[in-house]
């Protein structure tokens, strides 16, 4: 095996890459193609992703720019939107307060009408009272006189005396009501 | 008699490194150089073909949110930019262009070797010499051209005894010198040992395999290794290419600030 390897080797003459008839054809084809390959890349390729990797950037550093005026806007229509809450607030604080001034003034209001026609049917019942309970008391001494006489009529058969029983029935009331 | 011919046309055909031999597949000549068209030069238009396809095609849309592809195209783009703005600064961005096919060239090169029946271009140290020897001279010219003779600080680094400074700048020079031969033997014995070695385990395949039902069972095993030595080469391919680039962009950075 090992003799056929170095007749082969020997045959072709050793390393293939130390076969300087090839280096020639192999530089001229590396000069070609390279040179190809280099025309392409400058001219076809770099370009391309160049422009393409800058535009990229340049649209990611406008939607930055538009997302950081957004939130600026957006922080702006917060701020005012939260004045506009705390003035809302504060007026419906005082509107509120306001109607419970006036609701209080109007019940204090009709709580003293209120009183005072009250006070003003007490003192006409009051006076009817002592109206009826004078009228009443008047009554009494004609009602007794008269009973009196009758009495005195029929149990002991005196008339005339009118005048001294009458005498007689106020003098006993009197004492009664000084009673 | 038959025996031994079938050993030899078994060694011919297995052996590791008749995968580098090189095949004129017709005669031309161009300004009287002979630049006959071989397997090399074959794969070299396939693989610039490829790669162009790949990146224009990838690009023809050039939409601002990218599809797969684009971003495929957009991913190398930004390697490599990546790179030369790591490694060389802004003024890099002159030789961009030329960074990229560099990298684009030789990673389609060394991925096309992967193929089976393919031929790996970079396997051979006259492409390699080629190239070092074009990033050196370039790189040598414009150290000269941006710094005048102030390129010549490169070789004296600040900093260093006097006395220690003849024998820096002595070894400063040497290691400028080989700049073009490490770089260019660099890929070439990457992409050749590599081949070799899976050459070398595919072939045991094959020899085991001829030799009954245990050999076939123990072809498992370098089957095994052809099949590890793969994702191996593959990972060589991307990573040389990625070395002979960043390398071309540090010798750049020289050439740009020599002061060490």
């Amino acid at each position: 095996m090992s003799e056929a390897h170095t007749e082969v080797a020997e045959q072709k003459g050793g390393l293939p890459q130390l076969n300087l008839a090839t280096y020639e054809e192999q530089i001229i084809w590396l000069i070609i193609s390279f040179a190809v390959l280099f025309l392409i890349v400058s001219r076809a390729v770099l370009p391309r992703v160049t422009k393409v990797l800058e535009e990229r950037e340049e649209r990611i550093a406008t939607d930055l720019d538009t997302a950081e005026r957004l939130r600026k806007d957006a922080e702006e229509v917060k701020a005012s939107y939260e004045a506009a809450v705390a003035e809302a607030r504060r007026k419906a604080q005082e509107l509120i307060l306001g109607a419970k001034d006036a609701i209080q003034a109007d019940i204090a209001k009709a709580q003293a009408e209120l009183d005072a026609e009250l006070g003003k049917k007490a003192d006409e019942a009051e006076a009817r009272i002592a109206k009826a309970k004078d009228e009443a008391l008047a009554g009494i001494s004609e009602i007794a006189t008269g009973a009196a006489v009758d009495i005195m009529a029929k149990l002991a058969g005196v008339e005339g005396e009118d005048a001294a029983v009458a005498k007689a029935v106020e003098t006993a009331l009197a004492s009664r009501k000084g009673a | 008699m038959r025996r031994a011919q079938l050993e030899e046309t078994v060694a011919v055909a297995h052996s590791p490194i008749e995968q580098f031999e090189i095949k004129p597949l017709f005669q031309m000549e161009i300004a009287g150089f002979d630049a006959s068209f071989t397997n090399s030069s074959l794969w070299m238009v396939i693989v610039v073909s490829f790669m162009s396809l790949f990146m224009v095609a990838g690009m023809r849309k050039s939409a601002a949110v990218p599809g797969r592809w684009q971003s495929a195209v957009e991913v190398l783009y930004e390697f490599v930019a990546g790179m030369i703005r790591d490694n060389v600064g802004r003024e890099g961005k002159k030789y961009f262009p030329f960074i990229f096919t560099l990298f684009v060239f030789i990673l389609g090169l060394n991925l096309a070797g992967m193929l089976p029946y393919s031929f790996t271009a970079t396997s051979h140290i006259a492409v390699n010499f080629a190239m070092a020897l074009f990033v050196f001279v370039g790189v040598t010219l414009i150290g000269f051209i941006k710094n005048g003779a102030g390129y010549l600080r490169l070789f004296a680094p600040s900093g260093v005894p006097l006395w220690l400074l003849p024998l820096i700048v002595l070894i400063e020079i040497i290691s400028y010198c080989t700049r073009p031969i490490s770089l260019a033997v660099r890929l070439f014995a990457n992409m050749l040992a590599g081949h070799i070695m899976m050459k070398v385990f595919a072939g045991f395949i094959i020899s085991l395999g001829a030799a009954g039902v245990a050999g076939m069972v123990g072809a498992v095993l370098p089957f095994g290794v052809t099949v590890l030595l793969t994702g191996l080469e593959i990972l060589v391919a991307c990573l040389q290419a990625y070395v002979f680039t960043i390398l071309t962009c540090i010798y750049l950075n020289d050439a740009m600030h020599p002061g060490h």
